[in-house]
């Protein structure tokens, strides 16, 4: 703490920062939307991204709130276990590589995830379908939004409107300017900034601190958070799981950069992805242990990461902390509010009621979807409704009900779209009463779990053949 | 039970010297793809 | 596309607009605190809150009778947040309050933890594990399939 007032910067000197970094970001979308012809090379890039881009694109999206918030906030909460299920998440990255390479194969012509599933299950589930990415979509996008918000709280005191306006005003514009060759671009320097920035604050963490230190305040004074049985933390482990493997498996940020990528790239980026980001969790949450030692007790338990950082590192620190979560957050906002506009401009649009539209109006709408997002998440963001982690787990129910439909209809003709439907309907319904009957912590694995039984029984029971060349849907109209 | 300091010292050791080798291996493959030309 | 221009000096307004909107900070120093807390934890952190302002290096104190005979910790209130997270307990009971000083007063607040049972955290942890390795598996298996069969309708890039 260096101001008199508690906090580690001054409004103005946050506020300056983040005029600097959008200015910054705003300024290379231009320069790489300058680009883009047509809507696919704006949706997807010109589907040719090369290795290094799609690697750093797939670890830094998922370089989020999660890893730099969320991560030290469930170390806070739940020891040890906190930091390392969060790490866990990785293996959304890891076992989403052959999905991808088979996505790209399957639909060399597709644009999103909404594609697929109207090409392969038809209406009805592509209904269940839409409605659960648009709930997880908007889930995610205001808990980074409100992220935003919390953090310039959090390291400079200034109000947590002006964050999460600035965040979104920045985003919002790169994006609209560049689209995913923006995005892309832009997550290889956020990656960059992310993955030093981390290691700076826990080298500097554990040379003021130590580690001794930090593990025997935390024995001597908060057992519990050593323990590895901490109950609730094994109990949190295999939902947070496959809340991360739904996550990924459905929403079209993925599918969207799959199909983006260069021929072979897919599999190998994601996979590379992934184990880059395995440690990242750690990293960030171990930090948090640090806070008692500290004599830091944040009011919420996702203020905790940059609090102790900035702590510790003082001025020069809390730029640091400031620069790495607000890179964080842009890299995946980005990417979701590219992602979500394909959705709806492809899915909803083009194919439900604008079907002749040429590829110069899908273009522009594509650009007013991407601004009508960011508005909408910003009223939504107003209020500032629950804790982070608790507006995620409440989407767990919905994405993990698409987990074993996706893989099964990716590589399984038998699968009817009647079962498939069933299971996400179902699937999320349980989820949402195992939320609101038992807990938080058993939403996504009750969906999961009832999804991957209607999946089984629609497999046994089911008679359907399905053509794959179905999935390779050719344009009807022309650019 | 719980969480030794050796333990507790080596998981954050080993992820933080993997965590500092991602940076080095992005820019040598971005090097790689700008050299062959098949960056986008 | 919208107009750049216009959209610039929309952007500009807009951030404008949200910095005179900031509220300005609560400068009152009152002297009886009240402090609340939820009854019971299940994981062994909660959140204690003041009804207003902290003042400058209030002391939370805890202790495990409601007396406050012997004081177990001690928390210095950290910055001008209304609220503190506390973590890390164990089961047991434990009671709160502000240190009592000239200008400082609170009542006293209790917390029970009671942690989830062992049974109720193995089943969940388990069917979780089961499911997650019928998952890996069908993965690994299919996409092995899908490689070796070489699908001949689907074309190759």
């Amino acid at each position: 703490m260096t101001e008199a007032s508690g906090f580690a910067l001054s409004s103005t000197l946050g506020l300056t920062l983040v005029v600097l970094f959008g200015l910054a970001w705003v300024l290379f979308g231009w320069y790489l939307g300058r680009a883009n012809k047509t809507h696919e090379d704006f949706a997807l890039a010109g589907r040719n991204v090369g290795f290094a881009l799609a690697s750093a694109t797939a670890m830094a999206t998922w370089v989020t709130s999660n890893t730099t918030l969320v991560a030290p906030q469930l170390t806070y909460q739940f020891g040890v276990w906190g930091m390392v299920g969060y790490s866990f998440a990785a293996l959304g990255l890891i076992l989403f590589a052959p999905l991808a390479a088979r996505i790209k194969r399957l639909m060399p012509n597709g644009y999103t995830s909404g594609d697929f599933v109207r090409l392969r299950y038809g209406q009805s589930a592509w209904w269940a379908f839409i409605l659960i990415s648009v709930v997880y979509a908007f889930g995610w996008l205001i808990s980074l939004g409100m992220a935003g918000g919390i953090l310039l709280e959090a390291l400079s005191g200034l109000d947590y409107h002006i964050g999460m306006t600035a965040i979104l005003i920045i985003c919002v514009g790169y994006t609209l300017f560049g689209g995913l060759r923006a995005v892309i671009a832009t997550d290889f320097i956020q990656a960059l900034i992310i993955i030093l920035g981390v290691v700076l604050i826990a080298w500097f963490l554990i040379d003021t601190v130590s580690l001794e230190t930090i593990h025997s305040e935390v024995q001597d004074n908060h057992p519990q958070l050593l323990d590895l049985l901490f109950p609730a933390a094994i109990m949190f482990l295999f939902n947070n799981i496959f809340f991360g493997l739904g996550e990924i498996f459905h929403s079209n940020v993925w599918w969207s950069r799959a199909l983006a990528f260069k021929g072979s790239v897919a599999f190998k980026a994601y996979l590379l992805g992934g184990v880059l980001w395995l440690p990242i969790p750690i990293v960030t949450g171990f930090i948090a242990l640090a806070a008692p030692q500290l004599g830091i007790f944040p009011p919420s338990a996702d203020m905790v990461g940059p609090m102790v950082a900035a702590e510790v590192l003082g001025k020069i620190g809390a730029v640091v902390v400031f620069i790495v979560v607000f890179s964080a957050l842009a890299s995946s906002l980005d990417s979701l509010l590219a992602a979500t506009s394909d959705l709806v401009t492809r899915d909803i649009y083009h194919k439900k009621l604008k079907p002749d539209a040429g590829d110069k109006h899908l273009l522009r709408f594509n650009r007013y979807s991407i601004l009508g997002l960011g508005i909408l998440t910003w009223l939504f963001c107003l209020p500032k409704i629950a804790t982070l982690g608790a507006l995620l787990n409440f989407a767990g129910a919905f994405v993990a009900s698409t987990i074993f439909p996706i893989v099964l209809g990716l590589y399984n003709r038998r699968l009817s779209g009647r079962y498939a439907a069933l299971a996400m309907t179902l699937g999320t319904l349980s989820g949402l009463a195992g939320y609101f009957v038992v807990g938080f912590y058993v939403a996504a694995l009750v969906s999961c779990s009832v999804s991957a039984l209607i999946c089984g029984l629609g497999l046994l029971l089911s008679k359907h053949k399905f053509d794959w060349q179905q999935l390779n849907e050719q344009e009807e109209h022309s650019a | 039970m719980t969480m030794g300091l050796t333990a507790f010292s080596t998981l954050v050791l080993v992820c933080l010297v993997l965590t500092a080798c991602a940076p080095v291996i992005l820019i040598g493959l971005w090097l790689k793809d700008f050299i062959s030309k098949q960056i986008w | 596309m919208p107009n750049r221009y216009g959209f610039i000096s929309y952007i500009a307004l807009f951030l404008l607009f949200t910095l005179l909107a900031r509220p300005v900070a609560a400068q009152d120093t009152m002297t009886q605190f009240t402090l609340s807390a939820p009854e019971q934890s299940r994981e062994g952190y909660f959140v204690l809150a003041l009804d207003q302002a902290p003042l400058r290096g209030m002391v939370v104190q805890q202790s495990s009778q409601a007396d406050f005979i012997k004081i177990d910790a001690e928390f210095v209130w950290f910055g001008d947040f209304e609220k503190m997270t506390l973590t890390g307990f164990s089961d047991g009971n434990f009671y709160f309050r502000l240190k009592p000083a000239e200008n400082v007063q609170s009542n006293v607040v209790g917390v029970t933890v009671t942690h989830y049972p062992s049974w109720q955290a193995y089943t969940l942890f388990f069917t979780g594990l089961g499911l997650f390795i019928l998952l890996v598996i069908t993965i690994i298996t299919l996409h092995l399939r899908s490689r070796d069969t070489k699908v001949a309708e689907v074309q190759d890039d």
